[in-house]
């Protein structure tokens, strides 16, 4: 029976109190295993043109329909997950396992 | 999605999905008794030899075969499958075609073993995505191999043809709307009857083709492949006798299936997603569409759906022999790596359940043609993603296996045709692009311009073999360098640009190439997605002016002329002398927070001029002294600010 | 009396073979030693004049030729100790040699790695990225120049790489092959600006297509310049001062010699000769025995090597790999895979069953029985649990094996699937055999060639000892353990028999019906130049020739061709005609008729000549009497062996190689045990002595004829 599943260097879903918690390794916590953990999140949401040198579009008007979302804990900062998606999109709920 | 409710998968209205228990006519005997006590040792020289009768049907196709996109880019695939045409192993080429092998197959198996029957000597051709196939140019052969009148297995390859008719020379037909605009679907016809090639269909097979010679060489090492392939499986049944046979092979997928169990012991349960998006269903559509993948690890299987992906349109569809290949091909990379091509195994543990009538699972008459080059890297990066965030969850050593995404839309680059130097008509695909890189994983960088993970020995050609074959002059063939694209706690490896002017002749076009209006790949679990994969035409410029003067351009920044407003997928474009365009095969995906990187290795880049100090500084935070090492100090405190600063930015 | 010395210092040993004005052979080896490899060189070459009669300074003085085989660039390579070099290519190309075409993440890794990924990576750079400098330069694939050399550019270039230390530099523009002459200027301004500098230039190293690979054989060539350079230099220095007359022979891949002062300048066709050495051996063997199709087989520790020679010729290869690095160069092609006595034996759990290999216990440990600390059971440890190997002769009693530890090892391995000690130990020859068999294979029959119409040579030191399966397992007419006790220095036979051999090719597109003034007009500019080098060869040559070949293939098919010889004199419509039916003909004998369609173009795209000097040396000497009596000194006893084809333990005749005699037949089941290595005579066949020494062994059911004198 796992104790806690590590997903990547920051991220565990771990037992306490007898639930499933998703939890950072500042170990903030950043809410039950049945919700995305995405929503515990802070969000930085721009434009798919600017994540950094070398993505700018030559289309403005189609990259301006995507975006790119940032998710940091909210304790210590760090960057958990990225997407790119499509403007007004909800988060994909992409990282679900059991423990 | 209700009015297709009860068309059923049969690979004429749908993609064929295979049932657990084949409909076979009583009219073929199968041979079914594998003995289930074969010693050890002979298993393991039966196993070795069996797997190494793939690997020389494949090096005869590649020997043999002449269109670089075979003898290169690896663009084929051979496989030996059972008697029911379950794929026992497949070989090191392009691995999404490995599944769809087993699927022409059983389709045959169900739909032509009573009339018009399957024989000794017959071989059997189908390029019909809905039966199988990833699109039409990926043209299936299979032939089964009998003992003493029973069907003992089958020897199987797809091979990409270079041109096999509809609209587009080189048969991506980007403009298709229906299957009727695509080139010519076939679905299993009987190649070879008896020993002997029926020679009115292979010309009703070239015949549609326009390099009909090309194709019929390239065919002809096909069937060279298979001829070996199935000799020296007969040697063996000699040797050993069909029940030992039989029984190594069924234990070669057992062992195989044994092997994947234990690694999905390491995962969790859970349910893991990936979504890419595509655009321009056809050119000049500003549309924007998604690709996802869902797997549900239950116990010892995996479930996999494509919910959540768009209806089929226009052009940019595949059926589902290419969501399943796909799907397995990332699952081959990440899950039965140290399997040698033994796939079959795996395929038993994975249960598919795919959404018709969608982009990555059209339903006819949708047309499949451009999917070598548009929607199967998409279908393998989609799954790639959600593969690789399922893996990442497992315990060690598996996790270490996770990889991040390669190219969604990059691969290949373009496709052109012309009169070249020597006055003849050619059909251009560039494999320039071909050197690819290996993304991030959690363990490692990725390799620069290491290749492309899921065609494994895919290889560039040289600068001199394309300006040979080709009217062009390659102004430069270089590294990326290490940015913002691919950057992560482990960075991806490099992608390459190219630059290309005419030379030799006057004019060519252009009909197939890729100018993303965003970046689609994604970082996995905190690292910056792929870069944009890009084509850039500069028209009028003064590059004739400047050779003259014995410059030769390495940026066209620096070029006069001007840039031609370039969307994902435009229509053909005449390129003419003064013309430059370039095309760029972005790095790959990153793995972890950027600011989570060791500095050593930052400086590493910095040092080798993979990256600029300035990039150092904005994609790491890693701050150099005057001396030009890590000042240790001052970076821990620039990311320890850049973490505080991305909390108060978005509270 | 007159010696042909042939010398091969590539590995642990140097060894050495001197055949007499009277065609007696004569053989010795010592130790290389790393630090000087000349002691060894003289260690090896004082145990060789005693065994002819004579004094070192006798020996060497009487020199009538004096050949050197090496692997001193290939150890370089691989231990990373070559000069640091700097590369000008051409501005926008810097990189081709480290994007390595995208391939270099696998090339000639095994293909179970492809699908591994994480388990793969790039070799190191042979160049870092800093000392590549690219030129602003450009000619076309016409040999036109589109941007002239910018001369200021190069010294600036040369300069900067000579500040950072640069000892040796390479030269690899595009095109370069077509039109050498920015190349040249290049080479003119080194001499001026650094006159010590090393350098290559592709053009001169390698005239082929594909710039990856011309300029990676042209790096290596800089990279092992300066110390082959040195390494020729203070041999040739040595042996003269020790009174060689003659001047010093080094062993090319190509399988020929040359003078140590022509192969100086491309040392990259000296690297590996050590491995091709052996092939070179067999190729002057078979035609001393009148064998057309020999499959020439050394397995070793760690990997077994294949070559081929296929209608008296041997098979040539101009694509080789070396850590990944795939370069042009012609050569003798052999090809190898992890397969050996260290190889490992290990419990596949899925299907519980035993694989064998890649794995290798190397020489560190070794096999279990080397009492070195290894636990894994080898193919060695199998060959002494059967009694194939001898427990207590091994190395002429020099290093008792622990047969008990092999045993214990073995037998833990085989009561894991069910197995005795025995029949694990022969599970594990079968399967290892197999995978040898599947080598040759692939090296013949996927080439067109039937393994049936070929005579296996077995040498190094697990050759001969497998070679009784491996080959039966093929279906070969026979096996050759070649010169009996001295295929262990078949190499340094090869270095003392081979002739002066050079190539000269060139690359350009022909499309049938080709341009025949263009043609002949190439022909006429290559042949010049070989002549020239023939002349320069010299007086020595007492036969010398050019022969023509051109590379041909349908058109397209950039991965395979067929060396078709041409005809000499001026070609016409007609010859040239003959040509191409000919190269349509052996396609279709090769690969079945209608493999190549009539409708598809045929290209002629290399020329190539070859320079041949050959050199006059005595015929070797046969023993003029058979004797039939197998003498008291050559019958050891007898020993229970456990016959992995027979699966049983059979009381076996045991003998020493080395009293066996001209006439001499062995039957199985027995075992013929030589210093370093034993052959096994299985049940129903036979071990025959020629008169040249050779071991012929018969297998069941085929003959083979032994060679009378």
């Amino acid at each position: 029976m796992r104790q806690q599943i590590c997903i990547g260097d920051n991220l565990r879903l771990e037992r306490r109190a007898g639930e499933a918690r998703f939890i950072c390794s500042c170990d903030r916590d950043l809410g039950t295993g049945q919700v995305n953990f995405k929503e515990h999140c802070r969000v930085k949401e721009s434009s798919s043109s600017d994540i950094g040198p070398g993505y700018a579009s030559s289309d403005p008007e189609m990259a301006g329909q995507m975006c790119f979302r940032e998710f940091f804990c909210p304790g210590c900062g760090v960057r958990l997950t990225t997407e790119v998606a499509l403007v007004g999109s909800p988060y994909l709920w992409d990282i679900q396992p059991k423990l | 999605m209700e009015q297709t409710a009860n068309i059923i998968w049969d690979g004429v209205a749908r993609g064929y999905i295979p049932p657990d228990v084949l409909r076979i006519s009583p009219k073929l005997q199968l041979h079914t008794k594998g003995a289930a006590d074969v010693d050890p040792i002979t298993y393991e020289v039966a196993r070795n030899t069996l797997l190494n009768i793939n690997l020389e049907h494949g090096q005869t196709i590649q020997k043999l075969s002449i269109s670089p996109i075979t003898m290169l880019v690896r663009d084929f695939q051979c496989a030996i499958l059972t008697e029911n045409g379950d794929v026992m192993c497949l070989g090191p080429y392009l691995l999404y075609l490995g599944n769809m092998l087993g699927l022409i197959t059983k389709w045959i198996l169900e739909n032509r073993s009573e009339e018009p029957g399957i024989e000794d000597g017959d071989v059997f051709l189908c390029n019909d995505p809905y039966v199988g196939t990833s699109h039409q140019q990926d043209t299936g052969l299979t032939c089964p191999v009998f003992w003493q009148g029973e069907l003992f297995c089958w020897v199987s390859n797809s091979v990409h043809y270079s041109d096999v008719g509809g609209p587009m020379p080189g048969s991506f037909c980007l403009n298709s709307n229906t299957i009727w605009e695509d080139p010519p679907c076939f679905p299993p016809i009987k190649l070879m009857e008896r020993g002997q090639i029926r020679t009115d269909l292979e010309q009703l097979f070239l015949r549609q083709s326009r390099l009909p010679d090309t194709v019929a060489m390239d065919l002809h090492a096909a069937i060279a492949g298979l001829s070996v392939a199935k000799e020296r499986i007969i040697k063996l049944i000699e040797r050993y006798g069909p029940d030992t046979v039989k029984g190594v092979m069924n234990r070669i997928i057992d062992a195989g299936e044994l092997a994947i169990e234990e690694k999905l012991q390491l995962i969790p349960d859970g349910r893991w997603s990936e979504r890419v998006y595509t655009e321009a269903a056809v050119p000049g559509d500003r549309g924007i569409y998604a690709s996802q993948i869902n797997i549900i690890k239950e116990g010892g299987f995996l479930y996999v759906d494509n919910e959540g992906t768009s209806p089929q349109v226009g052009a940019i569809n595949n059926t589902y022999a290419g969501l399943a290949g796909g799907t397995l091909a990332a699952m081959t990379i990440m899950l039965a790596y140290d399997l040698a091509g033994v796939s079959g195994g795996l395929y038993r543990r994975v249960k598919f359940r795919p959404v018709p009538g969608t982009i990555t699972c059209a339903d006819y008459p949708a047309p499949i043609s451009i999917a070598g080059q548009f929607n199967m890297p998409m279908v393998v990066a989609t799954a790639t993603g959600a593969v690789a965030k399922m893996v990442a969850c497992a315990d060690s050593p598996l996790r270490e296996k996770a990889i991040a995404m390669a190219d969604v839309h990059a691969y290949g680059g373009s496709i052109f045709n012309g009169i070249n130097q020597h006055g003849q008509f050619f059909v251009g695909m560039n494999a320039g692009m071909a050197v690819g890189a290996l993304p991030a994983s959690p363990v490692r960088d990725g390799v620069d311009t290491g290749g492309l993970f899921w065609v494994p020995g895919m290889e560039a050609a040289n600068v001199e073999e394309n300006e040979l074959a080709w009217p062009v002059l390659t102004l430069y063939r270089r590294h990326n360098t290490a940015g913002a694209a691919g950057a992560g706690r482990f960075r991806s490896g490099l992608g390459a640009e190219e630059a290309w002017v005419l030379h030799g002749a006057p004019q060519m076009s252009m009909e197939v190439y890729m100018n993303e209006s965003f970046v689609k790949n994604q970082g996995l679990l905190g690292g910056n997605p792929g870069g944009r994969s890009f084509f850039q035409v500069k028209k009028n410029t003064d590059v004739r002016l400047c050779l003259a003067e014995g410059k030769l351009p390495q940026n066209l920044a620096d070029l006069s002329g001007g840039d031609v407003p370039m969307y994902f997928k435009g229509p053909p474009i005449t390129l003419e002398a003064n013309d430059v365009w370039s095309s760029n095969l972005p790095n790959f995906a990153g793995y972890g927070d950027p600011l989570d990187r060791d500095p050593a290795l930052v400086a590493i880049d910095v040092s080798e001029g993979k990256l600029t100090t300035a990039d150092a500084q904005q994609v790491y935070a890693v701050i150099f002294g005057a001396d030009g090492s890590v000042d240790e100090e001052n970076t821990r405190a620039c990311r320890a600010g850049r973490k505080q600063a991305r909390l108060a930015a978005c509270p | 009396m007159g010696y042909y010395i042939g010398l091969d210092g590539g590995g642990t040993f140097t060894d050495c073979v001197a055949m007499d004005d009277e065609g007696r052979l004569y053989y010795a080896k010592a130790p290389t030693t790393k630090e000087d490899f000349s002691v060894g060189m003289f260690d090896a070459l004082s145990a060789l004049a005693a065994e002819c009669g004579t004094t070192p300074e006798n020996l060497i003085a009487s020199a009538a030729r004096f050949s050197l085989g090496t692997t001193v660039g290939t150890n370089l390579l691989v231990e990373r100790k070559g000069a640091r070099t700097g590369l000008l290519a051409t501005a926008g190309h810097g990189d081709a040699i480290l994007m390595m075409r995208g391939s270099g993440r696998m090339a000639g890794l095994d293909p179970e790695k492809y699908y591994h990924p994480q388990d793969t990576n790039k070799p190191e750079p042979l160049v870092p990225r800093a000392l590549i400098k690219e030129i602003n330069e450009r000619v076309d694939c016409n040999g036109k120049v589109v941007v002239p050399l910018d001369i200021d550019e190069v010294e600036a270039a040369v300069r900067s790489l000579v500040d950072a230390g640069v000892t040796a530099i390479a030269v690899a523009f595009l095109w370069s092959f077509k039109n050498p002459a920015h190349e040249q200027k290049v080479v003119e301004i080194i001499r001026q600006v650094a006159p010590d500098v090393f350098f290559s230039c592709s053009h001169r190293v390698v005239p082929r297509m594909g710039e990856y690979e011309r300029t990676v054989a042209t790096v290596i060539n800089s990279y092992v310049g300066p110390s082959s350079e040195a390494y020729f230099k203070s041999a040739s220095q040595r042996l003269h001062e020790a009174g060689l007359q003659h001047p010093l022979l080094v062993m090319q891949v190509s399988g020929g010699v040359l003078r140590a002062q022509q192969a100086v300048e491309v040392p990259l066709t000296s690297l590996g000769s050590g491995p091709v050495g052996g092939l070179i051996g067999s190729l002057y063997l078979s035609r001393n025995l009148g064998h057309q199709y020999v499959i020439a087989t050394d397995m070793g520790g760690t990997s077994f090597e294949v070559g081929l020679i296929v209608d008296g010729e041997p098979l040539m290869t101009d694509e080789n790999i070396v850590n990944q690095y795939r370069y042009k160069l012609l050569q003798q092609q052999t090809m190898s895979i992890a397969c050996g006595g260290g190889s490992l034996a290990r419990l596949d759990p899925y299907s519980r069953s035993i694989r064998v290999g890649p794995e290798s216990a190397g020489a560190n440990p070794g096999p279990v029985c080397y009492r070195r600390g290894g636990t894994e059971p080898t193919v060695t440890d199998a060959d002494v649990v059967l009694g194939l190997l001898s427990a207590e002769n091994f190395l002429g009693g020099r290093m008792p094996l622990d047969r008990d530890a092999a045993v214990r090892a073995v037998g833990a391995l085989g009561k894991q699937v069910g197995l005795e000690p025995e029949e694990a130990a022969a599970g594990i020859l079968r399967i290892n055999n197999a995978k040898a068999a599947e080598l040759i294979r692939q090296q013949t029959v996927i080439r067109g060639y039937d393994p049936r119409d070929f005579i296996v040579y077995a040498y190094g030191g697990a050759g001969p000892l497998h070679a009784f399966n491996y080959a039966r397992e093929l279906g070969v007419k026979g096996v050759v353990i070649p010169l009996g006790n001295g295929a262990s220095t078949l190499s340094a036979y090869g270095c003392a028999t081979s002739n002066l051999v050079r190539y000269f090719e060139s690359e350009q597109m022909c499309f049938y019906p080709f341009p025949l003034g263009e043609l002949n007009e190439q022909i006429a500019l290559l042949e010049a130049e070989a002549q020239k080098s023939l002349d320069e060869m010299g007086n020595t040559a007492e036969d010398v020739s050019l022969e023509r070949f051109g590379l041909m293939r349908y058109r397209g098919q950039w991965l395979h061709n067929l060396q078709m010889r041409l005809p000499a004199g001026t070609l016409g419509s007609l010859e040239v005609e003959q040509v191409v039916n000919d190269f349509r003909s052996t396609y279709d004998k090769l690969y079945g008729s209608g493999a190549g369609q009539v409708s598809q173009g045929v290209e002629l795209f290399t020329l190539r000549i070859r320079a041949i000097a050959r050199l006059r040396r005595p015929k070797q000497a046969s023993c003029g009497e058979s004797v039939m009596e197998i003498a008291a000194a050559a019958h050891l006893g007898a020993r229970r062996i456990f016959w992995p084809d027979q699966m049983a333990e059979i009381e076996s005749q045991v003998f020493d190689g080395r009293y066996l005699r001209f006439g001499n037949c062995v039957t199985g089941p027995a075992v013929v045990e030589l210093p370093y290595t034993s052959i096994p005579v299985g049940k129903g066949q036979a071990l025959n002595v020629d008169a040249y020494g050779n071991l012929v062994l018969r297998l069941e059911e085929t003959t083979v004829s032994v060679r009378r004198n």
